[in-house]
């Protein structure tokens, strides 16, 4: 495949003393395979500054993640990649955008991953793990670099290492928020989706020793017990939970945490109010994966432990969600709520009538957050964080 | 064979037929749902099952069709919206679920109340979100056939797949409803089907033929019962008879409309609130649309010892479930076989399965056909997203092209 050399267009070949960088959407993308590969897996996220150049591409009611993908492409901004890989089966958006791409950027070098909706046990993993081999074969025939053993088990000793530390800081934070702020900690979330490296993990470990040393082993206990259960998406019993300030959730699917908690941030998050946990796709849900194990075959245990991740909008088990949101509404004493909802993103508004409805079973105000990656609307969204804070602070 | 006219347009003699089996499908559906054993389905599920299994069978999105063209989408999507479902989602849904809240306020009072909402994510991953939002409506359990879209040829891992599908299906629907599934009824079944798909098939072909026996309307209003009551065998006296017409059309010349002029493909579903107007009062000035890719998408056959390997295949291999390649070969493919002068494309809001893509498929199939195409942007059931007059301007640009 012939690749742009231009600096200002799209993906190319990293030079050669770099390694290659290898660009994801899929919130559980398996980015140990890559590592595997010995190439670097990157998130690729929403970019604001970015706005308006997918025109010629796509109609404005794809939703706002697709559309700012595709003009960070048109604007040269992705041009660090050597490849990039589209799910399929997600959701309709993205199903056509992995399409639209071969077309438009025929020099790119696109990778596909299909992943199964429906959990049909053992049939579903054996999908999902022939999937996983396609595209490692497909890796190893593009850049003629074959899947390593031992780079699989150092990559997924790493991230097993990072998912550990950071679901025990998401749980602390949670009964604890004034442990770290949520801006802090989408910080050392991105660390993890956009360079996993031992390097970020150490860091993350500091924070942790930092932070959690100084308590009492029954706090520690109790921040373990919440991560088991938030491993299984339940919170079957109530916790002691700090209760300095009022205390706020926040769920939805592909909003990027890290550009609404700037916003909550600059609304004095962690000083007059703390959102203790979000339920997003790239916050709590990459987060809350279990461990990966070596029991097996490489891409059959990759495939298990994809479909044991908390599911997303797009997959089946609404019921399952709506029961999740309500025992963290109840157990973790949450005050407020915001869904968000990224614009014409199909699971987000589907799913959002059905959320608001739980919390509003459980009187706890809630307000529902339309929202686009550009946050071309930023001051109204800000605006109205305001007031439903306001309105929260005065209530509580 | 009499007659009648209408304006620039031929009515079809088998539309009195069509009317007695769509008012028995909605009697056997209310029945049924007394009963206790029905269904919600989605297009392209496997129907040929839960009929086997003597389930009643209804389509919400045929209910979306009659909700447009009685002019209500805006009236009855507004009530889903009013209890917080966007304006951005599929109409089809949005007016599914506002039947589902207020049926006296909607047409033919709401579809009869489901005891199983079985989707299938062939047409869209639209569906399970869809079907999920009326489970919590209605309190019916949902179960979603994943046939993961395929890009050229179905793997045998894919094909493993659909089947445990399938076969949950099968559990699904015995432990719900208390029956067995009868491998001859199924045969029986799929045996309609593969008769009725047949005949369809052979119906659309024939538009071929210049001028064209049918129009699009004509179609879209035909390719009902193939739609929701394949497996039936009384349909098939249906798809016999105006099959027997369209011949007729054929050998004495004569058109749906009566001075064929331009051949146009159109993509996509109908504005279902103007069907009417919208293709007449282009029958008026000489254009035809003597195919579609919406109603090409319902073909194939089960004729085959394994039925539910079949059934994975028709399925899975759908057009409609493959990427923007299929869709591109297949306008192409029309274009050329019906000898067509040029193509619309609707651009419907509420569909970003088959919406999306439109601006890359318009370039390539016309540097492929040479033929000029034009988008035009709308919705099928939500009156209030269709601008008439930008879309006549663009009918009336591609037209100078081609005229
Ligand atoms: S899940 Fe929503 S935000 Fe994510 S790509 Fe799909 S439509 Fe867009
Ligand atoms: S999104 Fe499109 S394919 Fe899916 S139900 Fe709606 S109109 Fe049909």
């Amino acid at each position: 495949m012939v690749r742009t050399s231009s600096a200002s267009a799209g993906i190319q070949e990293s030079s050669e003393e770099k390694k290659r960088v290898i660009g994801y959407i899929y919130p559980h993308f398996p980015v140990e395979l890559v590592l595997a590969h010995g190439l670097v897996p990157s998130l690729i996220s929403t970019n604001p500054e970015t706005q308006g150049a997918f025109e010629n591409s796509l109609q404005t009611f794809a939703c706002g993640y697709v559309r700012n993908l595709f003009s960070r492409r048109v604007r040269g901004e992705l041009s660090s990649l050597s490849g990039l890989v589209f799910p399929s089966n997600t959701c309709d958006s993205l199903q056509n955008a992995g399409d639209i791409w071969r077309y438009r950027f025929p020099e790119d070098v696109v990778f596909k991953v299909t992943y199964p909706v429906s959990d049909y046990g053992k049939a579903s993993v054996k999908f999902l793990a022939e999937e996983l081999k396609i595209l490692s074969d497909r890796i190893e025939r593009e850049f003629g670099v074959p899947f390593s053993n031992e780079s699989f088990k150092a990559a997924v000793e790493m991230i097993n290492g990072f998912r550990e530390s950071l679901q025990m800081i998401y749980s602390a934070r949670v009964i604890m928020p004034s442990i770290i702020t949520y801006h802090q900690l989408m910080e050392l979330t991105r660390q993890f989706l956009t360079e996993p490296t031992r390097e970020s993990l150490d860091e993350i470990n500091r924070h942790i020793a930092g932070s959690l040393g100084p308590l009492s082993t029954d706090i520690i206990n109790d921040f373990r017990e919440l991560k088991q259960m938030m491993q299984r998406m339940r919170v079957e019993r109530e916790f002691d939970v700090e209760r300095d300030h009022p205390r706020i959730a926040m769920v939805g699917g592909m909003t990027d945490p890290q550009l609404i908690s700037q916003v909550l941030h600059e609304l004095g998050e962690g000083e007059r109010f703390s959102l203790v946990i979000d339920l997003l796709s790239f916050g709590f849900k990459c987060v809350f994966s279990p461990q990966i194990q070596f029991d097996s075959d490489p891409f059959v245990e990759m495939a298990k432990n994809i479909l044991s991740t908390p599911k997303e909008p797009t997959q089946e088990g609404l019921t399952n969600r709506l029961i999740f949101l309500r025992e963290t509404l109840v157990n973790l004493k949450i005050e407020g709520l915001i869904i968000l909802e990224q614009s014409f993103c199909d699971p987000d508004e589907f799913e959002a009538p059905s959320l608001e409805r739980v919390a509003k079973e459980e009187s706890i105000p809630v307000v529902r957050l339309p929202i686009d990656p550009e946050l071309s609307d930023q001051e109204r969204v800000k605006l109205r964080l305001q007031s439903f804070l306001e309105n929260l602070l005065e209530l509580v | 064979m009499s007659e009648k006219k209408e304006k620039a347009y031929r009515l079809l003699e088998a539309n009195n037929l069509l009317n007695q089996i769509m008012f028995r499908y909605m009697l056997e559906g209310h029945s049924a749902s007394e009963e206790g054993r029905l269904a919600w389905l989605t297009s392209g599920f496997p129907v040929e099952i839960p009929l086997a299994m003597s389930l009643g069978v209804v389509y919400p999105e045929q209910y979306g069709a009659v909700v447009g063209s009685q002019k209500m989408g805006p009236q009855v999507c507004a009530f889903a919206e009013n209890i917080g479902y966007s304006p951005e989602l599929c109409s089809y849904a949005r007016s599914s679920i506002g039947s589902v809240l207020k049926p006296e306020e909607s047409p033919l009072e709401g579809l009869p109340k489901p005891q199983a909402l079985l989707a299938g994510n062939n047409i869209c991953g639209t569906v399970m979100k869809w079907y999920d939002a009326v489970s919590q409506l209605t309190g019916a359990p949902v179960f979603l056939l994943d046939t993961p879209p395929i890009d050229d040829v179905q793997g045998d891992h894919h094909k493993e797949y659909v089947k445990a599908g399938l076969e949950r299906l099968i559990t699904f629907i015995s432990d719900h409803f208390d029956v067995e599934l009868q491998d001859d009824r199924l045969r029986e079944v799929a045996d309609n089907s593969t008769r009725a798909i047949a005949l369809w098939t052979e119906i659309l072909q024939s538009c071929k033929a210049k001028p064209s026996p049918l129009n699009c309307a004509d179609r879209f209003l035909a390719m009902a019962p193939v739609v929701s009551q394949r497996g039936t065998e009384y349909i098939l006296e249906y798809y016999e008879t105006l099959l027997k017409e369209v011949r007729e059309r054929v050998s004495n010349g004569l058109g749906a409309i009566m001075d064929e002029k331009v051949r146009l493909l159109w993509d996509n579903i109908p504005p279902w609130f103007n069907i009417f107007r919208f293709f007449n009062s282009l029958a008026k000035r000489g254009v035809v649309f003597p195919a579609d890719t919406y109603t090409h998408a319902w073909s194939g056959s089960f004729d085959s010892p394994d039925i539910l390997n079949a059934i994975v295949s028709l399925y899975s291999n759908v057009y409609l479930n493959k990427g923007i390649d299929a869709k591109i070969d297949k306008m192409c493919e029309l274009i050329m076989d019906y000898d067509l002068d040029g193509f619309v494309l609707f651009s419907v809001r509420s569909c970003k399965r088959y919406s999306l893509g439109q601006m890359v498929s318009k370039e390539i199939v016309m540097e492929r056909t040479g033929v000029p195409g034009v988008i035009i942007e709308g919705d099928m059931v939500d009156s209030r997203l269709f601008n008439e007059a930008q879309v006549q301007t663009r009918i009336d640009a591609l037209l100078e092209m081609i005229v």
